[in-house]
């Protein structure tokens, strides 16, 4: 039973990845950070109610809890970051932010 | 002590402070300069100075003698080292250690006649048994005949020089030149240098004296520095004889790497006793290398072939110094140290050949270039490079004790003529070529008839000083070999003719002046004349010193026959003459060698007694002439042989630094600068590609570490 | 003014390091309007350091530490658990005192020469200075090898700055190739010394491990592979900071961009650094390697030698000739160094002393020089000595001191080292045959220079000489009381060379030399156990083993002293001990 939530886990997450690596939008990627953030958060879940030694806590579903409102605080920094980003370069597209690279 | 006072006139230590006076003098010269003394009295110190050593000088000379003649018998301890000069509070706290009580010990093996003064421990040789006393390199002064003729002349003819210098650098209106005071400086370190190299006692402070008169002669050369060709000849005076030096260091080298496994603990392997005494346990292998890198030095300080290219050169220096330092007394250095080494040098007879092949080509070469120029100081320099010649084949031939006496009758006869052409010069302007002037004699007669002396003796006419020593060269080297006495013989022939070559253009024919003379040219003022007559009488006299009158049937002229006082003073020194060498010649010889000299100066008058305009002799042997006068090409020669292919090196060397060993750093750094240009396209800025990396990143540590965990359990 | 007591000895030499230190804080730290202290502050403090160490030179004898001061710096772990422990050990011996004497020499007048060259960044100037002083008296007083580490690196940083900042046109360049070229060379003697205490540790069977330099070099054990090893990870940094044939190209660039001061300190005293921590590390604590390496060193000494004076010769920059001189000289050093006999490592410290001085003196007047002319090209400079008498007679004095001539300081060291390479039986006759060719070739390049600058017509740059900054056309007198003290130094160690030889001879025959010749004597064994002598008491003559080595063997033994003699010569003796104690 486990195998198949993990299974499901590691699938969003891998598509929040290819999503956060490809896509051309700030939005688009930061929901496919969001998507990741929920494919851990599954994991973490079945972890808590399936664990290895055959004990089921809640520590999971806290963890879950906490992770999804620490998510929620980050969604809105974040889209108000990108906001701010769009009035200075009038776009959304990732790649006109190259500040990282030195000249 | 007291036994000391009853053999000496004056004690040791006296007379070991006799090199200190000059350099007194030229320190209060500097004193003078540096609180910007009035130039005009400069000369006072040093002629106080030089006559106080040279009074000295005089009274060492007697007792020289005496020394040798009493310690030749007996043994000999330096006595006066023990309270000599020197004692630190540090060196006593050392003595306790060893053995060393506060003086030297130096052994004196009873051959080596002569006593060793110590005045101070100078460099240390760091062994273990230094510490205790032994192994030092002291300033010692080594004193015996040799170094009473020596240092007799070198401060008599010093004197002199120094007086006629007062007169000499000051203009016509007798105000002082540019640098006076500078130049008696000079002159009282250089007096102070020379009385060290004579006095030495060890090889390493022979080399301190060698080395310091190079420095005086480096920097009276390039006295007018202003003039390029005088800085340039300075510089390749002290280069040349650096070239010398190098060869006479690693003699001292190898003295020490060859004499030292043989002494016992406490004898000094430099110093003079010791070597001589332990000379003749050597392989002759290692004689002959001693001897040969002690040549080198020689050759190089006395001008001699293929050395010899800086001397003519040397005459850039105001004439003083040409007269004191490049004829009289520095350049005799290299005679006086084989002389001084004999027992080294009398102990390898293929070095003795060495020098007597040198010699003569020497001899010979110097002799043809002289005919062939027109500066008087030159053909003077090279005349002295012949006569120095000449004293070289003495000490190859086994007679140093001739090679000294020439040397000593030589400084007398030399100085006289720079110090006469020296007149010559002030009083015309400072020209000194031959074609720009002529018919002197009338005026300036004190220096005409005072260097009509000195050609004479130059040119080995008979009952002067130079004839009675350069016939007994003559004499030797016949005996050497024929072919080696013919060309002796030719050489005095061709001396006589090129002195008088040079007297004749000077003084006689029709008065031709320079414009440079100005309108009344007179004769020099008497300081520089009197000294003039002074040396014109050594010049004379000063060859019956080594001459005996006695008469009979091998009597010269009836009756004076060679070998004299000076001989039988020398041989109490550590001078080994070939008794062989002074067996041979015969009467005959010496009249032919005064019949040459005679015809020398006949045939020179008859060419060049008008002082014709254009010389004969380059009409005559035309092309031969020609390369005569062009010195044979060699300054070209060494030019391009050594010079250039040196500075190519250099050259080549810089080159390899920025390009080889700088390119190979260059090389190294590369790796790391290529790495981290390649690891920087990686970071292009764009954060999806972070992003990719770090999820490959993760990816792949997690895949290790399953593996490791794979391969480990 | 010689200290009395061993506690004011050792509160001499802790001023020698805190003082600059402190000082340098002070100086840094003044306000803009009291700029104009620098320059005072810090010659105040030079002078202080002088007048310190000068008498500190004078006290130390041949026996022994002056000024002993030990505590524990940084100390991990304990006894039980094993751990590690630096300590911070300083104090004087008769081979270090005359290189601090010499530092305490050129201090005050490298900051003297500076009040008219540097005029912007004062402040932070001197602290720079002040800063290097302090290293500088610090690598020669540590006794703890990681101590001197310290130090040796700590060099580094002030007079990168010194360059970077205040140095000529191409100065970020060369600070950047002098910093990271000697770095990179250290980092591997840390490499070699961190190696060296954990193996020392191993042999002595302590768990603590620690770097105390009197421990170190009386340690035997070590394989002569390792030692080999080990010689050759010093070498990495101290060979660089020689700078040593070939790795000395940081060199030249270096001198010609420093301000004048930086050079005389560079030449005067952190080359000696490298010379140094050969002669205090390389050869007693792996004297087998050095053994083994000897010839190796040979060869390049005598190759910078030639080298370093053919380069100089095609120079233009006088400044660069002097630095190119410095290659030339310090192959000399090295050569005495390694031709491992008595006398030839005498010669050497000589030369370090002698070598601080005259080229030190070179660089002040150089720099002189260019203060007026603004330029130091050869082409474009001539016939000075007309206008700059004074200036003539200090130059020609120095260059003559440069070139070794009787009398002056240089001859002293250059001929013992000369002699030694000659006389050695580890180089031998013709490595002292290629070296004396260096006597000819300095005589070329430094007359030809000589010549150029001060002899024939004269010839300046148009609008020079600059005298507007308090100068005059001849030296002032601040210049010529600068190179006064070194010209009389110039005289006096060429005269009297024996008021350093008195008590460095016995220093380096005990330190150095024993351990040089016990491991030539005998190859070390590789199953050697483990022998730390104690305190061996001074030389003495009754030849046996002093009690300090009862714990551990002897591994000499009379039948292995052939080698030794050879060394030695044949009235040395047969040594008592493989580890020639302090």
């Amino acid at each position: 039973m486990l195998a198949a939530y993990l299974l499901i886990g590691a699938g969003l997450f891998v598509l929040g990845l290819i999503g956060f690596v490809t896509r051309r939008n700030l939005i688009i990627m930061f929901l496919c950070t969001e998507l990741m953030f929920q494919g851990i958060v599954l994991n973490l879940v079945a972890f808590g109610r399936y664990p290895l030694d055959g004990h089921p806590t809640l520590d999971g579903q806290a963890f879950g809890l906490f992770l999804l409102a620490v998510a929620a605080a980050e969604a809105a920094l974040a889209l108000a970051l990108i906001v701010l980003l769009y009035r200075y370069r009038d776009t959304l597209d990732p790649n006109v932010w190259k500040l990282l690279k030195d000249e | 002590m007291l036994a000391q006072a009853s053999t000496t006139l004056l004690p040791l230590k006296l007379y070991a402070t006799l090199p200190f006076w000059p350099l007194l003098g030229a320190i209060v010269v500097g004193l003078m300069i540096a609180l910007r003394a009035r130039a005009e009295r400069a000369w006072w110190p040093i002629v106080a100075t030089v006559a106080v050593s040279a009074l000295l000088a005089m009274v060492f000379v007697f007792d020289a003698g005496r020394i040798t003649a009493h310690e030749s018998g007996g043994e000999a301890h330096a006595t006066a080292a023990q309270h000599a000069v020197g004692e630190t509070s540090r060196e006593v706290a050392h003595a306790g250690e060893g053995s060393a009580t506060g003086g030297e010990w130096t052994p004196e093996p009873a051959r080596v006649p002569g006593k060793t003064i110590t005045l101070f421990r100078w460099i240390s040789l760091g062994e273990r048994t230094s510490l205790q006393g032994g192994q030092w390199i002291a300033a010692t002064f080594y004193f015996d005949s040799l170094t009473g003729v020596m240092i007799g002349f070198v401060t008599f003819v010093s004197l002199m020089v120094v007086i006629y210098s007062i007169g000499y650098m000051r203009d016509h209106h007798g105000h002082p030149e540019r640098g006076y005071e500078r130049f008696f400086a000079f002159l009282g370190l250089f007096v102070f240098s020379m009385a060290t190299l004579v006095f030495a006692g060890n090889f390493v402070l022979l080399y301190l004296g060698w080395e310091l008169v190079g420095l005086c002669s480096y920097l009276l050369i390039g006295f007018y520095y202003p003039k390029p060709s005088a800085a340039a000849a300075a510089k390749k005076a002290f280069i040349v004889n650096r070239i010398g030096d190098f060869g006479f260091a690693l003699g001292i080298f190898s003295i020490y790497l060859f004499v030292k496994p043989l002494t016992h603990a406490g004898e000094n392997p430099l110093d003079y006793a010791v070597v001589f005494h332990y000379i003749h346990q050597l392989a002759p292998g290692q004689i002959t290398t001693i001897g040969l890198l002690l040549l080198c030095g020689a050759l190089g300080k006395s001008a001699q072939f293929p050395l010899y290219v800086w001397l003519p050169d040397a005459m850039e220096g105001p004439s003083p110094v040409s007269a004191l330092i490049h004829a009289a007394t520095m350049v005799t250095a290299g005679v006086y140290m084989i002389a001084r080494c004999s027992p080294i040098f009398a102990a390898s007879q293929a070095v003795l050949n060495v020098i007597v092949v040198l010699g003569v080509i020497g001899a010979v070469m110097a002799a043809t270039m002289a005919m062939a120029q027109f500066d008087m100081k030159r053909i003077l320099a090279y005349s002295t490079i012949s006569q120095l010649a000449y004293m070289f084949v003495a000490l190859g031939c086994g007679a140093p004790d001739s090679g000294i006496f020439h040397v000593y009758t030589h400084a007398f006869f030399k100085a006289l003529l720079f110090l006469g052409a020296g007149s010559v010069m002030h009083q015309m302007g400072h020209v000194i070529d031959l074609r720009k002037f002529s018919g002197l004699g009338r005026i300036l007669p004190h220096t005409r008839n005072t260097m009509l002396v000195g050609c004479l003796a130059l040119a080995g006419f008979p009952l002067l000083a130079g004839f009675w020593s350069k016939d007994e060269i003559v004499h030797a080297s016949f005996q050497y070999h024929p072919a080696v006495g013919v060309l002796m013989l030719a050489t005095a022939a061709m001396t006589a003719y090129y002195t008088f070559r040079m007297y004749f253009l000077c003084f006689h024919g029709p008065t031709r002046l320079p414009d440079e003379a100005g309108e009344h040219p007179h004769e020099s003022p008497r300081v520089m004349t009197i000294p003039l007559y002074v040396l014109a009488v050594g010049a004379a006299l000063a060859g019956y010193l080594g001459v005996t009158v006695a008469g009979g049937a091998h009597s010269f002229l009836g009756f004076l026959r060679p070998h004299g006082l000076l001989h039988h003073y020398l041989h109490g020194s550590t001078i080994i003459v070939d008794e062989n060498a002074h067996a041979g010649g015969g009467l005959w010889l010496m009249y032919l060698s005064a019949l040459l000299a005679i015809g020398g100066i006949a045939a020179a008058w008859l060419r060049y007694g008008t002082a014709p305009r254009v010389d004969p002799d380059s009409i005559t042997l035309g092309r031969l002439w020609s390369i005569w006068n062009a010195k044979y090409y060699v300054d070209e020669f060494y030019d391009r042989a050594f010079v250039r292919p040196l500075r190519g090196l250099g050259r080549l060397c810089f080159a390899i630094d920025r390009n080889g060993i700088d390119g190979l750093i260059w090389v190294v750094t590369a790796v790391p600068r290529g790495l981290g240009a390649g690891l920087r396209l990686i970071q292009n800025g764009a954060m999806q590609t972070y992003a990719l990396g770090m999820a490959i990143g993760v990816t792949a540590l997690v895949l290790i570490w399953r593996w490791m965990e794979a391969a480990g359990g | 003014m010689i200290p009395r007591s061993d506690a004011m000895a050792a509160l001499g030499v802790n001023l020698l390091i805190f003082l600059p230190l402190l000082a340098a804080i002070v100086v840094w730290t003044l306000p803009e309007r009291r700029e104009g202290l620098a320059p005072r502050i810090a010659l105040a403090v030079g002078v202080v350091v002088f007048l310190v160490a000068l008498p500190l030179w004078l006290a130390t004898s041949a026996e022994g530490l002056l000024g002993q001061t030990s505590a524990s710096w940084i100390v991990v772990g304990n006894e039980d658990v094993g751990g590690l422990r630096i300590a911070y050990h300083v104090a004087l011996d008769a081979i270090s005192a005359p290189l601090v004497a010499l530092t305490g020499l050129l201090v005050p007048l490298a900051v003297w020469c500076s009040f008219t060259a540097i005029k912007h960044r004062v402040r932070e100037y001197y602290a720079w200075i002040l800063a290097l002083t302090a290293g500088m008296f610090g690598v020669f007083v540590a006794r703890d090898v990681l101590l001197f580490y310290v130090f040796f690196e700590f060099t580094l940083v002030p007079l990168y700055f010194l360059i970077g900042i205040w140095g000529g046109a191409d100065r970020r360049y060369a600070a950047n190739k002098f910093f990271i070229y000697t770095f990179v060379g250290s980092v591997i003697t840390f490499a070699g010394i961190l190696y060296l205490a954990i193996r020392a540790a191993d042999l002595t069977g302590t768990s603590v491990i620690h770097f105390d330099l009197r421990m170190l070099s009386t340690l035997t054990g070590l394989s002569a592979a390792e030692q080999s090893l080990l010689f050759v990870a010093f070498f990495c940094g101290f060979a660089i900071k020689v700078p040593f044939f070939p790795l000395h190209t940081w060199l030249p660039l270096a001198h010609t961009e420093a301000p004048t001061a930086g050079s005389v300190l560079l030449a005067g005293v952190l080359l000696k650094l490298g010379t140094y921590g050969f002669l205090r590390f390389s050869l007693p604590l792996v004297p087998a390697g050095a053994v083994h390496w000897a010839t190796v060193m040979g060869w390049l000494a005598i190759a910078g030698i030639v080298y370093g004076a053919l380069c100089c010769w095609v120079q233009t920059d006088v400044k660069k000739l002097v630095a190119y001189s410095s290659v030339s000289h310090l192959g000399f050093c090295m050569l005495g160094m390694f031709s491992l006999v008595p006398f030839g490592l005498s010669g050497s410290v000589l030369y370090m002393i002698n070598h601080g001085i005259s080229t030190g003196a070179l660089f002040l007047v150089v720099g002189m020089i260019y203060e007026r002319y603004h330029t130091r090209d050869m082409n474009q400079l001539g016939g000075l000595a007309r206008k700059m008498p004074v200036m003539t007679f200090f130059l020609v004095l120095f260059v003559l001191s440069s070139i070794g001539l009787p009398g002056l300081n240089g001859f002293v060291s250059e001929f013992t080292v000369l002699f030694a390479a000659y006389n050695s039986t580890t180089l031998g006759p013709a490595y002292g045959v290629v070296g004396a060719s260096g006597i000819l070739l300095g005589a070329i390049y430094m007359l030809y220079m000589a010549g150029r600058v001060l002899f024939g017509p004269l010839k300046e740059p148009a609008g020079t000489p600059d005298t507007s900054a308090g100068l005059t056309t001849d030296l002032t007198r601040r210049e010529i009381a600068i190179l006064v003290p070194l010209a009389i130094a110039v005289v006096a160690l060429g005269v009297f060379p024996r008021v350093i030889t008195d008590s460095l001879d016995p220093a380096l025959d005990h330190q150095v030399m024993q351990r040089v010749t016990a491991a030539a004597a005998a190859p070390v064994a590789p199953f050697a156990s483990a022998t730390v002598s104690g305190e061996t008491p001074k030389h003495s003559s009754d030849r046996r083993t002093t009690p300090g080595d009862t714990r551990g063997d002897t591994i000499f033994t009379r039948e292995d002293s052939r080698g030794l003699e050879r060394l030695r010569g044949p009235d040395a003796g047969v040594p008592e001990l493989a580890a020639g104690g302090f």
